[in-house]
């Protein structure tokens, strides 16, 4: 009995340190997506998209209503938004499946330092969330678009992102770590709104696109790099793995399709002096996809001529990046300060203060070698008849 | 306190009314027939199965009396090798001692108790005018059904006879697959009332002499009415102070007892039952199907792996579902936790609350199927099925997440091969569901831990439980998780406990 006792005891504290924060599903609204905007008067205006699970009209016959809804509240902190927006809920908002942060685009040039603390201090969010600057539209207003194919537009978002070779994918745990490191600055997905038509009616509806990237320098957005410049930058991303590229070529009168299947980019820091210098080695394996010219690519000689052209075309667009983000905007998003640090912490140091006026005046040169592993099978194109085929 | 207590829960031990016993003590057999005759009349009173035969000589005074219980007797036995030599005789006035009569087994007694005893068991008992004693002699008639396929352990490849209520018919089938005299048999008598035989087997030689002699001791020391099944006896020999994890391996496989005995483990075989005690065991035999060691090895290997997997499943399914939808809401992919939700959006109940209603669902349905009239069992399952699987969804009182949970685990624990172990399986269910539901995965976690120390602690005969995985033994391990081929020395030969535990079991009782 003294026993029984005893276990007793013993299994009290075992048992009132669990975790009895218990909820049912019906009980929380689950947040998939939040947008933020500045207000003129400088508060922040938060609009949350909360999935609606309606109960499947298969085995109930219910009817299909709205899959999600959204809310919106202004206010001075993140922790002052929580406690307004949870006041128009029933269930709890639940925001460990959030997908996605949009951020606007005022609100993103003002800085998001305020806003970045509660999101990596409440244990439910997730650093795995994506975070966009929204350009041209009201972050909040985009949350609205219906999205035809997800359940909610929030994970259509996701799924843009996780499809790689279209944009840079930076999460929260990406930003935070960017933004922190020596070296490096953030740089996110950028989203704009765009139009779609739908089967029964000629209006236009509301969608939006992935175009381009956000410069990011110490929490606040300085500017935007187009798409070619962001496939540039991708090549730098670990998620170079999927990208197409396309070249025209100098005779042959044609352009030809290259699809990268892996990359590797080398970045050699070198300092003379008070001179910095890189040097960016990129090589590239990939398969030929297209061939728009008259050339037979089985020939060993027009796969030169394809190769090289491919070749400049990269490091033409590497160049003009480079370029708009050493002399345009300042900011060492890619992370050559990072490299230089590891190889020569020493010299660092000496540029550690004013990186980004040393990195502005830094020499970059560029090398690029791709390789043709496999031009499609055959050699010229099907279509063109044998004299108009250019050995 | 202790004793308090089981005496409250067991009640006092049952008075046995031992006055015939003591008349049959103190009397022998008297020289007169007729007053041998009496006693057996009196002692049988009202058995209306009771036959007297008596036997006269030429002068007309009754010679010999033969007495048999012609419900378990073979009459033809009886008319054939008794009577008629005994007739013959009684006619020649010879005499004729039991050595002569061609029948298997004969004692010669003057004890009533244990006269009478015999007579129960179907012996013809012959007395003589003018012998103080009498001559028993088996011409019991075993009434048995033929041997059929075993229906709780049924394999595909393999032998499909299995035991049946006879015990010797038992005995005959466990010796046509081991032919040696080191197989050897204790014999007990168990049950005040039902004089019960009880067998205990082993190989000699092969069987850890520690373990025979725990069996032996438990055995003789029951003291019980009756003993009509091995489960009596199953349950007063266990060492398990909570009964959930079987250490008593049960079977109706002769092939699965040889295989045991041919592991150095003793087998208890008991009258009446088609059912066999084999100990010791540990978990992972559990885990084993006779099966395993006919087939490939590497599909036995397989097949092992899948009950593992499954193992966990019949544990932890429903309580890790119930965790995760109701305190981890975050451990859910997004897309599966919003197909959840709205599955669950119409039903009322918490998601604990509905997978424990729906597990006792189950097991009812489970239960009702068995017990019922083979013709009507079907009905269950498609009442069951229609019921729970569309109308309770449909109605939005079961949400379909759970039926899919509870039905897996369902199935789960039907592929543990051994039964006695699928039920303490099934039952640790719903305390863990009920702790999964209140502390999440940390009350699985405690549960799991708990569970553990509980199975680690267990000791079946002397031998850890989790042997060879606890005292661990590399050697013996490979029978455990995978079915190793035959050439390399690990089959049905080698001890898989034996080797393991030998050296800290001597320690121990040293």
């Amino acid at each position: 009995m003294k026993r029984w006792l005893r276990i007793g005891i013993l299994l009290i504290p075992l048992v009132i340190t669990g975790c009895w924060d218990r909820m049912e599903i019906n009980d929380i609204g689950l947040v998939m997506g939040t947008g933020l905007d500045l207000m003129e008067d400088g508060n922040i205006r938060a609009t949350l998209q909360i999935s609606v699970p309606s109960p499947s009209s298969q085995t109930t016959g219910v009817k299909e209503g709205d899959r999600f809804f959204l809310i919106s509240e202004v206010g001075k902190n993140a922790f002052d938004l929580d406690q307004k927006l949870q006041q128009k809920m029933s269930r709890t908002l639940f925001f460990s499946h959030r997908s996605v942060i949009l951020i606007g685009e005022s609100l993103a040039r003002h800085g998001i330092n305020d806003i970045l603390d509660s999101f990596s201090r409440h244990p439910r969010n997730r650093l795995k969330t994506y975070v966009f600057v929204v350009k041209g539209m009201k972050a909040g207003d985009l949350l609205q678009v219906h999205y035809p194919y997800e359940l909610v537009p929030a994970e259509a978002l996701k799924e843009m992102q996780i499809m790689r070779g279209e944009g840079i994918s930076t999460t929260l745990r990406d930003f935070l770590i960017a933004s922190a490191s020596e070296g490096i600055n953030p740089a996110v997905g950028v989203l704009e709104p765009t139009h779609f038509f739908s089967s029964s009616q000629k209006v236009k509806d509301e969608l939006f696109r992935m175009k381009g990237t956000a410069i990011f320098k110490s929490s606040a957005l300085v500017g935007f790099l187009d798409n070619a410049e962001t496939h540039a930058f991708l090549w730098f991303k670990k998620n170079k793995k999927t990208d197409k590229i396309v070249a025209d070529l100098p005779e042959g009168n044609g352009n030809v399709g290259y699809f990268l299947t892996s990359s590797e980019v080398i970045i050699e820091p070198d300092m003379l002096g008070n001179h910095l210098k890189f040097h960016v080695d990129i090589k590239g394996k990939g398969n030929l996809f297209e061939n728009n010219s008259r050339l037979d690519v089985g020939q060993p000689n027009n796969q030169k001529l394809i190769k090289k052209a491919l070749e400049n075309r990269v490091e033409h667009d590497m160049k003009v990046f480079l370029r708009k983000i050493q002399t345009q905007y300042k900011t060492d998003i890619v992370g050559f300060g990072q490299q230089f640090q590891r190889k020569d912490p020493q010299k660092w140091r000496i540029v550690e203060e004013q990186w980004d006026r040393h990195f502005a005046a830094a020499e970059i040169s560029v090398s690029v070698n791709l390789t043709i592993n496999n031009t499609g099978a055959i050699g010229p194109s099907l279509h063109l008849k044998e004299k108009e085929i250019m050995k | 306190m202790t004793i308090w207590l089981r005496k409250w829960l067991v009640g006092s031990p049952p008075i046995i009314d031992e006055r015939d016993d003591t008349i049959l003590d103190k009397e022998d057999v008297t020289s007169i027939i007729e007053q041998n005759e009496a006693f057996v009349k009196q002692m049988f009173q009202k058995c209306s199965d009771l036959v007297c035969h008596k036997i006269h000589a030429v002068d007309g005074k009754a010679k010999r009396l033969i007495v048999y219980l012609e419900t378990i007797t073979d009459e033809k036995k009886v008319s054939d090798l008794v009577l008629k030599p005994y007739e013959r005789i009684a006619e020649e006035t010879e005499t004729l001692d039991s050595e002569s009569i061609p029948v298997g087994k004969s004692v010669t007694s003057s004890n009533w108790a244990e006269i009478v005893k015999l007579l129960l068991r179907g012996y013809a008992i012959v007395f003589t005018a003018g012998e103080t004693s009498a001559v028993c002699l088996t011409v019991n008639s075993l009434v048995h059904r033929s041997i059929e396929e075993p229906s709780s352990e049924p394999v595909i490849r393999g032998p499909k006879e299995g035991f049946i209520e006879r015990q010797s018919v038992n005995v005959g089938l466990l010796r046509n697959y081991i032919r040696t005299p080191r197989l050897k048999m204790e014999a007990f008598t168990l049950g005040e009332i039902t004089e019960t035989n009880v067998l205990v087997t082993y190989i000699e030689g092969l069987a850890d002499e520690s373990v025979v002699d725990q069996v032996r001791d438990k055995i003789a020391s029951i003291r019980v009415d009756g003993v009509l099944e091995s489960g009596y006896i199953e349950e007063l020999i266990q060492d398990n102070p909570i009964p959930l994890f079987p250490t008593v391996q049960v079977t109706e496989r002769p092939d699965v007892v040889a295989g045991g005995l041919l592991e150095g483990r003793v087998a208890i075989l008991v009258d009446n039952t088609p059912f066999v005690l084999v100990v010791p065991v540990t978990f992972w035999n559990g885990m084993q199907a006779s099966e395993d060691y006919y087939l490939s090895y590497p599909v036995a290997t397989f097949v092992r792996w899948i009950r593992f997997i499954f193992l966990f499943i019949a544990i932890f399914a429903p309580s890790l579902f119930v965790a995760v939808t109701t305190c981890h809401q975050e451990m859910i992919p997004t897309s599966l936790l919003l197909s959840i939700a709205s599955a669950r959006e119409l039903v009322p109940l918490p998601v604990m609350i509905e997978t424990l209603l729906m597990e006792i669902m189950f097991e009812a349905l489970r239960e009702a199927g068995l017990r019922l009239p083979r013709t009507i069992g079907q009905t269950v399952s498609i009442v069951g099925a229609l019921v729970i699987g569309q109308a309770a969804v449909q109605a939005g009182i079961i949400s379909a997440p759970t039926v899919i949970v509870v039905s897996m685990t369902g199935i789960a624990a039907f592929v543990i091969p051994r039964f006695n172990f699928a039920n303490g399986i099934r039952l640790l269910r719903f305390p863990i569901i009920f702790l999964a539901g209140s502390l999440g995965l940390y009350g699985i976690a405690l549960s799991f831990l708990g569970i553990l120390l509980h199975v680690v602690h267990l000791k079946s005969f002397g031998v850890p439980y989790f042997t060879p995985v606890a005292p661990f033994s590399l050697r013996a391990i490979k029978d455990v998780w995978f079915r190793v081929p035959r050439k390399n020395g690990v089959g049905i030969s080698i001890p898989s406990y034996d080797r393991a535990t030998k050296a800290p079991q001597r320690e121990g009782r040293e």
